[in-house]
C-alpha cells in the first residue's frame, strides 16, 4: 500500500537553559490517501510539535528536528531546502490551528488574507485571486461571501474565524490536511458544524486529514485510524473500532475509562476511574516505559526497559511489555 | 424541584452591562448577559447549569455571590435574600457561599505561599486566629483535597494545573460553607486528571454534605455530576429538569441540538445530529420572540413575536418553548 504521508523514527528536540526536553522521541506515523488519521494525547505529549515538525515549522532556535524520515508525495521533506518546503506548505500539505483569533492577522481583512495564499501558490492575479477567495468562503458556508471577504478578524466570531482558517488551508486543495485541535476553542453546536465542514470537504476533495486532538469523541467520529501519544511516544496505533472496542495500552485503556460519557450515566455516587499521578517530567524522563510510574501493570522491566512498537494484531501496534492480544 | 429543602432560590435575576461611547461617555446600548433566570438548589444536590460561551452562566455565577452587581432580581439563600444585604452581612454570608473558578492559572496569587491562600480566609472570617491552630486547619484541608501536607510552603508555580485546583478547592472549603458554586472548574485540565478532580468533588460533597451549583459547557460532565440540570441560551434559561428527564426526553429544540452535538468515545454510535445553524446572537440585541428562533429548525410563526415562557411539563419539568403546552 502506498502511504501520502510516511514518518519514521522521528526525534524532535527542544535546547533550552532548563536541559533537553524530547518532545517528539522516535515516532512512526502513515495516512494514506484519502484517510483521516487521529492523533489524540493529552498537553504536553508532543503531537502539536510532531505536526509542526512535518510542516518543518519547528521553531528553530530552541526546536530542532534531530533524525528521521519524512516522506510526502514521494519525496524527503527534511531533505529541502527552505524554497522548496515554501513551495510545498500551503500548497499540498496546510495547517489549521487550534486558536482562529491568532491565526489571523487583524491587520488585514480576511479576503486579503485568502488571495494572498492563493497568489503565492498559483499563477492568478489578483482579481481571480479574489473571486476564488469567495468560492472557497462559500464553500466553507460562510453567508454573503462577497461582503465578509471585506471584513476584519475581529468583526467574526470564533466558528467564522475558523472556517476562515479553514478555508485559507484549502485555497490550494492540499493533498494533506493537519488539523491541530480544529474546534477545542469552540463551543459543542459550532465544534458539531466544523467537523462536518471537515470531513465533507475530505470526501469532497479526496484529501487526507491528519486530525491532532485531546477529544476522543472527536477521534471516535472523525478518523478510521488512531495513534495516541504518551510523552513524546506513540503508545499505540490501530483502527478506529479496535482502538475503542479493544484498547491495548493501558494509558488507552485507563483514558478512555476515565471519561464521563453522555451515553452511559454511571450508577449514581459512583466515580470515575483515574488514572494517578501526572505526566512525568519532559526533562527528566525514566529510562523504561514513560507510562510506569502511572500504570496498574508496571513491573520491573517497565521501569528499566523501553518497550517497542510492536504489531500484536492485523493493523493493531501496541509498546507495551503487558499487552496481549 | 420543590420537594426538598431549598438551599438557593434565584428568581428573575438580571444583570444588563452598560455600553458606553461618544465624547461623554453615555450609556450607548446594553449589553443583555442575563434576562430574567430562575432555579433553585435543593439542599445536598447538585444543579447543573449549561450553555455555550457568551449565554451567560458564568455572570449567574457571579452574580448570586455578587462579585458582579446583578441589576435586579432576589437572590434567597437559606431564606434571606442576598442582594438586600448590606457589604458587611454579605461578607458573613459569603462564608456559607463560595465559589472556584475555572482557571487554576490565574486564581491563586503567585506571591502567597499554599499556606497564605488557604489560610487567609480564615483569617479574614476570624475563624482560626493563632497561628497554630491556623496551620493545623490547612494541613487538614491539604489532605481533604488529596495534596500532601507537607507542601504548605510551597508556591503556586510550583504545582501543576490539577494541583492547582484542588488548592482553590481547599480555600473554598476553609470556611466551611454549604453552597459551592464551580465555575467550569475542570475545563483547563487534561483528561486523566480531570476525572481525579471530579471524583474529588463528588466525595467532598458526602463527606461535608454540600450542595454545588455546577456550571460548565460540558454535557458528559453535567450528566455524570448533577442531580438537576438548566440549559442557558443567551441570557434565559430554556429548560430545567432532573438529569435524566434532561438527557432522555429533552423538549426544547436548543437542549435537543446541544446533546446530540456531543461527540462519542465509541466509533459504532452515530449520533442522529442536529447541526444548529449560524451562531449565538449578539446579546446586546438578541432576538424579538424566543431567543432561539433564527437557529431553530422548527420554528413556526408566533416564535418570532411572542416570548415563550417557562411552563411545568410534568414532574418538575419545565421548558420555554412554542412547540410545548
Amino acid at each position: 500500500m502506498k502511504y501520502l504521508l510516511a514518518v519514521e523514527d522521528l526525534h524532535t528536540f527542544f535546547f533550552t537553559s532548563d536541559g533537553v526536553v524530547k518532545a517528539v522521541n522516535g515516532v512512526d506515523l502513515k495516512i494514506k490517501k484519502g484517510e483521516t488519521l487521529g492523533l489524540v494525547g493529552e498537553s504536553g505529549c508532543g503531537k502539536t510539535v510532531l505536526s509542526l515538525s512535518i510542516m518543518r515549522l519547528v521553531p528553530n532556535p530552541p526546536g530542532r528536528i534531530m533524525s528521521g524520515r519524512i516522506t510526502f508525495n514521494g519525496r524527503d521533506l527534511l531533505g529541502l531546502d527552505p524554497d522548496e518546503m515554501r513551495d510545498i506548505r500551503g500548497n499540498e500539505t496546510s495547517m489549521i490551528f487550534q486558536e482562529p483569533m491568532t491565526s489571523l492577522n487583524p491587520v488585514f481583512t480576511v479576503g486579503e488574507q485568502i488571495a494572498e495564499a492563493i497568489r503565492l501558490h498559483q499563477r492568478v492575479d489578483h482579481k481571480k485571486a479574489v473571486q476564488r477567495s469567495v468560492e472557497i468562503l462559500d464553500m466553507v458556508g460562510i453567508p454573503d461571501p462577497s461582503k465578509r471577504i471585506k471584513d476584519y478578524p475581529h468583526q467574526m466570531s470564533g466558528g467564522m474565524r475558523q472556517r476562515v482558517m479553514i478555508a485559507m488551508a484549502l485555497s490550494c486543495q492540499p493533498d494533506l490536511l493537519i488539523a491541530d485541535e480544529p474546534t477545542s476553542a469552540l463551543d459543542v453546536t459550532i465544534q458539531a458544524q466544523i467537523l462536518e465542514l471537515i470531513d465533507s470537504l475530505k470526501n469532497s476533495l479526496g484529501m487526507s486529514v491528519l486530525m491532532v486532538t485531546h477529544d476522543l469523541g472527536v477521534v471516535a467520529e472523525t478518523a478510521q485510524k488512531v495513534s495516541v501519544m504518551y510523552a513524546g511516544y506513540v503508545v499505540e496505533e490501530a483502527g478506529v473500532r479496535d482502538l475503542f472496542h479493544g484498547p491495548l495500552h493501558p494509558y488507552t485503556i485507563a483514558l478512555l475509562d476515565s471519561l464521563p460519557r453522555l451515553d452511559d450515566r454511571k450508577i449514581a455516587g459512583g466515580r470515575l476511574k483515574t488514572i494517578k499521578g501526572t505526566v512525568p517530567d519532559l526533562f527528566d524522563m525514566p529510562i523504561g516505559c514513560p507510562f510506569a510510574s502511572r500504570c496498574e501493570r508496571a513491573r520491573q522491566r517497565c521501569i528499566t526497559d523501553m518497550p517497542r512498537l510492536v504489531e500484536i494484531g492485523p493493523g493493531h501496534l501496541v509498546s507495551c511489555w503487558e499487552a496481549k492480544p | 424541584m420543590n420537594g426538598n429543602m431549598e438551599l438557593l432560590r434565584v428568581e428573575a435575576l438580571v444583570k444588563h452591562f452598560p455600553i458606553r461611547g461618544g465624547i461623554f461617555s453615555r450609556v450607548k446600548e446594553r449589553l443583555k448577559a442575563v434576562d430574567g433566570v430562575s432555579f433553585s438548589v435543593p439542599k445536598g444536590s447538585t444543579l447543573g447549569l449549561v450553555g455555550e460561551s457568551g449565554c451567560g452562566k458564568s455572570t449567574v455565577a457571579r452574580g448570586i455571590i455578587r462579585l458582579v452587581e446583578p441589576t435586579s432580581g432576589h437572590v434567597f439563600f437559606k431564606g434571606d435574600d442576598l442582594l438586600a444585604f448590606d457589604s458587611d452581612s454579605m461578607r458573613a454570608a459569603r462564608r456559607k457561599l463560595q465559589i472556584v473558578f475555572q482557571d487554576p492559572y490565574a486564581s491563586l496569587n503567585p506571591r502567597m505561599s499554599v499556606e497564605s491562600i488557604i489560610g487567609e480566609p480564615l483569617i479574614v472570617n476570624r475563624i482560626c486566629l493563632s497561628k497554630d491552630e491556623r496551620r493545623k486547619k490547612v494541613a487538614f484541608l491539604l489532605e481533604k483535597v488529596g495534596l500532601s501536607s507537607d507542601l504548605m510552603k510551597r508556591y503556586p508555580h510550583e504545582f501543576s494545573g490539577g494541583q492547582r485546583q484542588r488548592i482553590g478547592i481547599a480555600r473554598a472549603l476553609s470556611v466551611d460553607p454549604e453552597l459551592i458554586v464551580a465555575d467550569e472548574p475542570v475545563s483547563a485540565l487534561d483528561v486523566s486528571v480531570r476525572a481525579q478532580v471530579i471524583n474529588l468533588f463528588l466525595d467532598l460533597q458526602k463527606e461535608f454534605g454540600l450542595s454545588y451549583l455546577f456550571i460548565t459547557h460540558d454535557l458528559s460532565l453535567i450528566r455524570y455530576i448533577s442531580d438537576y440540570v438548566a440549559v442557558m441560551y443567551l441570557g434565559k434559561l430554556v429548560e430545567k429538569a432532573g438529569v435524566d428527564k434532561i438527557f432522555d426526553s429533552p423538549l426544547h429544540p436548543y437542549t435537543m441540538s446541544l446533546i446530540s452535538a456531543v461527540p462519542i468515545p465509541d466509533p459504532d454510535v452515530k449520533s442522529g445530529r442536529i447541526i444548529l445553524k449560524g451562531d449565538m446572537p449578539s446579546p446586546v440585541n438578541p432576538p424579538d420572540g424566543c431567543r432561539f428562533h433564527t437557529r431553530c429548525s422548527q420554528k413556526m410563526p408566533i416564535c418570532s413575536i411572542e416570548e415563550p415562557v417557562m411552563k411545568e411539563v410534568k414532574d418538575g419539568h419545565q421548558v420555554a418553548c412554542h412547540l410545548v403546552s
